[in-house]
């Protein structure tokens, strides 16, 4: 067996050439450290990965979790349609019975239909209708509901008059008996007084309420012609001084003294007899809790006996008087007889000489009493009680004039209208703020506030003037008063945008930096990465390569060193190996006795594994495109490794002049190594690259390499002749003493680099290329080899690389052997191609068909007859010109 | 040989011996002493305090939830341990000799650590400075005569049961028995929380470590295993407690719930009451988002650039811990220092250890001074505390940057072996 020498052909696996490649190819550079490792590389991706990871998947939705505003949705336009009044109609139908006990059934009815029709004339005020009906005969006067607003009883008598119960809400009304009307009469006396007198009850509620809905923006087609502007003044006057509605009140009875006395007074028996029968009267509406002190020595604000309009302002003590602002939720009224000499100078605001209103907060009342008198009285107290009581009636806002259980219904109406405004209007300001403010918060709450209100608002709206309307009212503006004030929803006013930037910056820009440079550095890492793999690709026609360390082998040939072997003519043989997946590589056994055949007939051998087989780097491509870089790699290598190596020193004899044939080299594979060599481009165009490439490139490298070794291998070579020569023994055909630390330590020196480019090889003769195909591959089977069933984007370049790959084979000699029962390739496919290949003009391309052989040549006696076929190539070759 | 052996188990004994020894006479010579510690911020947080393990104490014995009052957020299991023990007022000297024990039993661990030697040789490298190695003796001795440590056994925080069951996590994985290293870590999890994040490095540690007999080759069927054991042992002191606390889930948000809203804001060495007073409401529950991730970001990072080192891994993350958790103290810089003895070889191509020390003892001195100015004296505010443990965190920080950095510097240097001993910068 020839003598084996293994060679890797090392080249660093940086993938960036300009910085790393010099510092092995010249000597190495000092201040440049050595790259860095590929696992170190992993590893610093892995640890950037598992911040990333848990920024990503715990940091973001924690972030988005804890920092979203919620919104509720709501639905905005019911709430703007309730505030603009579209939402619902106020009407308040007012049933009015009448007892006409003394009339006869017809005459009562005529009487009621002319006068509704009356009233229906007159009324220009829809939303506030009057109904009459006729009362079942002797019923009993109904009680205050809100059924029935008013009875009216009718009586004969002589003249017409009329006159308000004072006790329950009934109009008692005589007429004269001619006047009611007969069943024919189409007018009649008593019906337009009836219709005067019920106007004129309900005038100031009708123009209360028309004054509500004329203030409010549900105004729309209600605005009541009636109202004077007067008037309108007075109203507001009246509405501004009232207390907004609560359904409780506190009221708070205080006696004041500037001196010790009085120190008693008997309040409870005053509030039980005065107050306490008017409180029980407005229990449907409100709710009352009342308290009472007694302050000694407590000095007002204003000391002057004659109080005039400017004092009255002042005189409370607000910072001395404990009269607390409000108890619990409810809002306080306050009463406050004060005991003192002081009187009021009188003029014509204000109503007595004795006491004030004071809007929204309650009366003041100045008791004159003797100085030694310790005890206010009952008696005493009545006048105030009763001032108080008035007071009270005009701060919640009752009408002023009529009965007092008419005043009282006409309060729950007209509180209803209040509260159902205030609550539309509430709605349309939430409405129009969730709008003007799309950051602010909307909790959950305010939604559900929001949708119940609507739901009362509704239920208040369809029953306006019952008490039901006023309970659903009552809860409607409730809620929608506390949606409105919603303590989160307000927080969040106050942080805007740039507070944020203001938070995150500052907290968390230390943290972001590193981790965002990381991932920076790590993305253009692997964009660079992806770059140098697409210029290697591109690379591809001038046959430079990533650089992947490839082992292979060169086998001398016996001349070397026996004498009587076929002499060397300076031919030589690259022989590629099978799939290396499938166990290929330059052990491969079938290949080894086809190439040992080429050898033996004087062939120097190379042999190589393919990136991914045997101790080679990479793995194996899906492309087949890496693998053939590799052997046109290899092929660079052998051709400056025979053009370098001189076993017989011949070169300083005979330096290689014009005339010399170029020796032979044969490029072969088997299998997959032959469709490799198929596609290798045309030889001068593998070599091109080597012939002056730039300097710490790799095929500089290659190049370098084999020439420092060709001369290692002509000194070692030489040295074993001489040593033949001499006699002694021939161990050291054995020699090469080659470890690949060695070769690592030993960088070649040689060749100076011009221009950062190696120099061209003089004299440099470029082998005739041949090639031998054993077992090539074509069809089905190439495209799973290569995956180029892929549509690529590179189909349209891909014909005329393929056409020059396929000419070389025409214009070179070229032998392809294959057995007629392969089982990866159809023998019809080989034989259309051989076909196609020889057939054309001047075709060098000869194809032999083995009968019966197999893939792997394994069939009795086909072996034998493919080697001879390659014996007679080669030695046609071998021998020719 | 035989001399050497008893002569190393004579000074064993007398390291021990001593330490007991101090402490009894801490205990007994200053009577006041330990509830003098108790009471200090440094020493006792929300969620280590003797104090308020008392007070949970008392609920428990007269049969009330203990969480009510809300002053109590430590285990439910530590209640019927200290149950048994007789009244403290009346008999200080149980409490004190199990806070002993307690403390003898951590240094126990950390001597087998120190003597299995992984600090300077794992299974995957070897420091080529290992041979400086700090003698396990040493590493007790420096870990029992640390004055924080003394101070923390004094002041009866509970985390030294904590400390104990890390240490015990680690001592065991290292002598081969994944199991009990996860009953010691599910232990101590269970006690504190955040040991849980201990959890990937321990799994390597052991893994690394397993004894020949019953090793589990693939490291995903074994850390499975793992973490497997870690959360049954986990579940079932959570159901001990569930059954304890009269079967309700509530004492999980008074324990673990505190230490994530750290809605107990008394002041202590860390770094988070100050910022979670002054940050605006509506940002709170997202910073406190942040610094738990800032807790946990590490952990991933760490083990897999340290894969070799394990402990080291584990070292760095206690150190992190004591300075960035919610309620440090200097329980956790004794635990953190202690592991930092671990790697004595290490020390001569640490930069800051002088800077850090000095600082250390600068802020241990400072930060009681400034404290007593901020509340007995009004003489200072707030800032002035919350600005030493600022100084104390940079001194933690320091260390373990500097210990970061000599080991990789020390991996590296094998890699590079003609850069030892050059000046190299930090980029």
């Amino acid at each position: 067996m020839a003598p084996g020498e293994s060679e890797p052909l090392q080249a660093p696996s940086d993938s960036t050439p300009s910085d790393s490649a010099p510092a092995t190819a010249a000597a190495p550079s000092p201040t440049l450290p050595p790259p860095e490792k590929r696992s170190a590389i992993k590893q610093r991706s892995y640890v950037v990965l598992s911040f990333w990871l848990v920024v990503l998947l715990l940091g973001v939705p924690f972030w988005w979790k804890t920092t979203a505003i919620y919104r509720a949705d709501l639905p905005l336009d019911s709430m703007l349609k309730w505030a603009d009044g579209k939402a619902c109609r106020p009407v308040f139908p007012l049933q009015i019975s009448i007892q006409a006990d003394s009339l006869q059934d017809q005459e009562a009815q005529n009487l009621i239909r002319l006068t509704q029709h009356a009233l229906d004339d007159l009324n220009d005020f829809s939303g506030h209708h009057l109904r009459l009906e006729l009362a079942p005969r002797n019923a009993p006067i109904p009680r205050d509901d809100f059924q029935t607003a008013l009875t009216i009883r009718l009586k004969p008598g002589t003249s017409s008059s009329a006159s308000l119960n004072q006790e329950s809400a009934v109009l008692d009304i005589t007429y004269p008996p001619n006047h009611v009307p007969s069943l024919t009469s189409s007018s009649s006396p008593l019906a337009s007084y009836i219709t005067n007198e019920l106007r004129a009850t309900f005038a100031e509620e009708q123009s209360i309420i028309s004054y509500l809905l004329s203030t409010s923006s549900m105004s729309t087609g209600v605005r009541p012609q009636g109202l004077s502007p007067e008037a309108a003044e007075t109203l507001s006057k009246r509405t501004t001084r009232s207390l907004r509605y609560a359904p409780t009140y506190h009221l708070t009875f205080s006696l004041f003294t500037d001196r010790g006395l009085p120190n008693t007074w008997d309040i409870e028996a005053a509030l039980d007899e005065y107050i306490r029968p008017m409180l029980e009267v407005l229990r449907p509406i409100h709710n009352f809790t009342i308290d009472t002190q007694v302050q000694l020595y407590a000095v007002p604000g204003v000391q002057s006996q004659v109080l005039n309009k400017e004092h009255l302002s002042s005189f409370i003590n607000a910072a001395e008087w404990p009269l607390s602002p409000s108890i619990g939720k409810a809002p306080t009224v306050n009463f406050v007889i004060y005991i003192g000499n002081q009187t009021i100078g009188l003029d014509a605001e204000t109503e007595t000489s004795q006491s004030w209103m004071i809007p929204q907060w309650g009366t003041v009342y100045l008791l004159s009493q003797p100085d030694t008198e310790s005890h206010v009285s009952t008696a005493t107290l009545k006048q105030p009680m009763l001032t108080f009581g008035g007071h009270l009636l005009s701060l919640l806002g009752t009408p002023q004039s009529g009965s007092l259980p008419l005043r009282l219904s006409t309060l729950g109406r007209i509180r209803s209208t209040d509260l159902l405004l205030r609550a539309s209007s509430t709605l349309g300001s939430l409405a129009r703020l969730s709008l003007a403010l799309p950051s602010i918060s909307i909790p959950r709450n305010v939604a559900d506030g929001v949708s119940k209100t609507m739901h009362h608002l509704e239920l208040a709206c369809a029953d306006l003037g019952g008490p039901e309307g006023l309970k659903h009212a009552r809860i409607a503006e409730e809620e929608a008063e506390r949606a409105f004030f919603e303590k989160s929803m307000v927080g969040q006013l106050y942080f805007p945008d740039e507070h944020k930037i203001a938070v995150y910056l500052p907290l968390l820009g230390p943290i972001f930096v590193p981790l965002v440079m990381g991932l920076i550095n790590e993305t253009k890492r692997i964009i660079k990465e992806l770059k140098q793999k697409a210029l290697d690709a591109k690379n591809k026609k001038k046959h430079i390569h990533d650089g992947a360390a490839l082992d292979c082998r060169v086998y001398h040939p016996d001349s070397f060193y026996t004498e009587g072997a076929a002499p060397w003519k300076r031919h030589a043989v690259v022989f590629a190996h099978p799939y290396a997946p499938m166990g290929g590589s330059f052990d491969d056994p079938l290949m080894g006795i086809a190439a040992e055949q080429l050898r033996r007939k004087g062939y120097l051998l190379g042999t190589f594994n393919f990136r991914g087989a045997g101790r080679s780097a990479g793995r194996t491509s899906w492309t087949a495109k890496p693998e053939c870089g590799d052997y046109t790699s290899f092929v660079g290598f052998m051709a400056h490794y025979l053009h370098r190596l001189d076993p017989f020193g011949h070169r300083m004899a005979e330096p290689p002049s014009e005339k010399t044939v170029p020796p032979v080299l044969m490029m072969a594979g088997y299998s997959y190594g032959a469709m490799i060599t198929t596609q290798l481009p045309p030889l001068d165009q593998v070599l091109e690259p080597f012939s002056s490439p730039d300097c710490g490139s790799h095929a500089a490298q290659i190049r370098l390499r084999a020439e420092s070794w060709a001369e290692r291998q002509t000194q070692a070579v030489q040295e074993a002749r001489a040593a033949m020569a001499r006699g002694q023994q021939k161990a050291s055909r054995k020699t090469s003493p080659t470890s690949s630390s060695e070769k690592s330590s030993s960088p070649p020196v040689a060749a100076t680099p011009a221009k950062g480019k190696l120099s061209p090889v003089s004299g440099f003769i470029t082998p005739r290329p041949a090639y031998l195909l054993v077992s090539p591959l074509q069809g089905l089977v190439t495209h799973l080899a290569t995956m180029s069933l892929v549509p690529s984007v590179f189909a349209r370049q891909k014909p005329r690389q393929e056409d020059d790959a396929e000419a070389k084979l025409v214009r070179n000699p070229t032998l392809a052997v294959f057995g007629d029962n392969d089982i990866f390739v159809p023998v019809g496919k080989l034989r259309a191609w051989v076909g196609r290949l020889s057939s054309q003009p001047g075709s060098q391309f000869q194809g032999h068909e083995i009968g019966s052989a197999g893939h792997f040549w394994a069939e009795e006696g086909v072996l034998d007859a493919m080697l001879d076929l390659i014996c007679d190539f080669a030695g046609k070759l071998y021998d020719g010109n | 040989m035989s001399t050497t052996t008893t002569m190393t188990l004579q000074s064993k004994v007398g390291v021990f011996a001593g330490a007991a020894l101090l402490r009894f006479i801490l205990f007994a010579a200053f009577p006041s002493l330990p509830d003098l510690l108790t009471g200090r911020v440094e020493i006792s947080t929300p969620v280590t305090s003797f104090k308020r393990l008392q007070e949970g104490l008392f609920l428990y014995n007269h049969n009330v939830w203990p969480y009510d009052g809300g002053v109590f957020h430590q285990a439910p299991l530590l209640l019927p341990l200290f149950s048994l023990l007789p009244d403290v007022k009346t008999w200080p000297i149980f409490t004190a000799v199990l806070y002993i024990l307690v403390d003898l039993l951590s240094a126990y661990a950390l001597l087998v650590i120190a003597d299995s030697g992984e600090a300077g040789q794992s299974k995957l490298y070897t420091s080529p400075r290992r041979a400086k190695r700090s003698s396990g003796l040493l590493v007790a001795a420096a870990f029992l005569f640390n004055p924080y440590t003394l101070a923390t056994c004094i002041g009866r925080s509970t985390s030294v049961f904590t400390n104990c069951a890390i240490l015990f996590a680690i001592a065991k994985a290292l002598s081969g028995s994944p199991f009990n290293a996860m009953v010691a870590i599910s232990f101590a999890s269970y006690l504190s929380m955040y040991p849980i994040l201990l959890l990937p490095p321990l799994v390597l540690l052991a893994y690394d470590r397993q004894s020949e007999k019953r090793r589990i080759g693939s490291a995903i069927q074994f850390s499975i295993k793992t973490v497997l054991i870690a959360s049954v042992c986990i579940s079932l002191l959570l159901t001990m407690s569930f059954a304890l606390t009269g079967n309700s889930w509530d004492f999980l948000a008074r324990t673990y719930g505190i230490q994530l809203t750290l809605s107990d804001l008394t002041p202590n060495v860390g770094l988070w009451w100050y910022f979670f007073i002054e940050i605006f409401d509506s940002f709170r529950g997202f910073f406190l988002a942040v610094f738990w991730l800032h807790l946990v970001i590490y952990v991933g990072g760490l083990s897999i650039r340290l894969r070799a080192q394990p402990l080291a891994v584990l070292t760095i993350l206690l150190g992190i811990f004591a300075v960035f958790k919610p309620y440090p103290s200097i329980a956790d810089t004794s635990l953190f220092l202690a592991m930092l003895a671990l790697y004595r070889h290490l020390y001569p191509i640490m930069r800051y250890t002088y800077v850090a020390s000095a600082t250390m003892l600068y802020a241990t001195f400072l930060g009681p001074a400034f404290y007593h100015l901020w509340i007995y004296a009004g003489s200072g505010n707030a800032n002035f505390f919350y600005a030493i443990t600022l100084v104390w965190s940079l001194a933690q920080s320091l260390f373990v940057s500097d210990l970061t950095f000599a080991v990789l510097r020390d991996e590296w240097e094998v890699e590079r072996p003609e850069m030892v001993g050059k000046e190299i910068r930090q980029i």
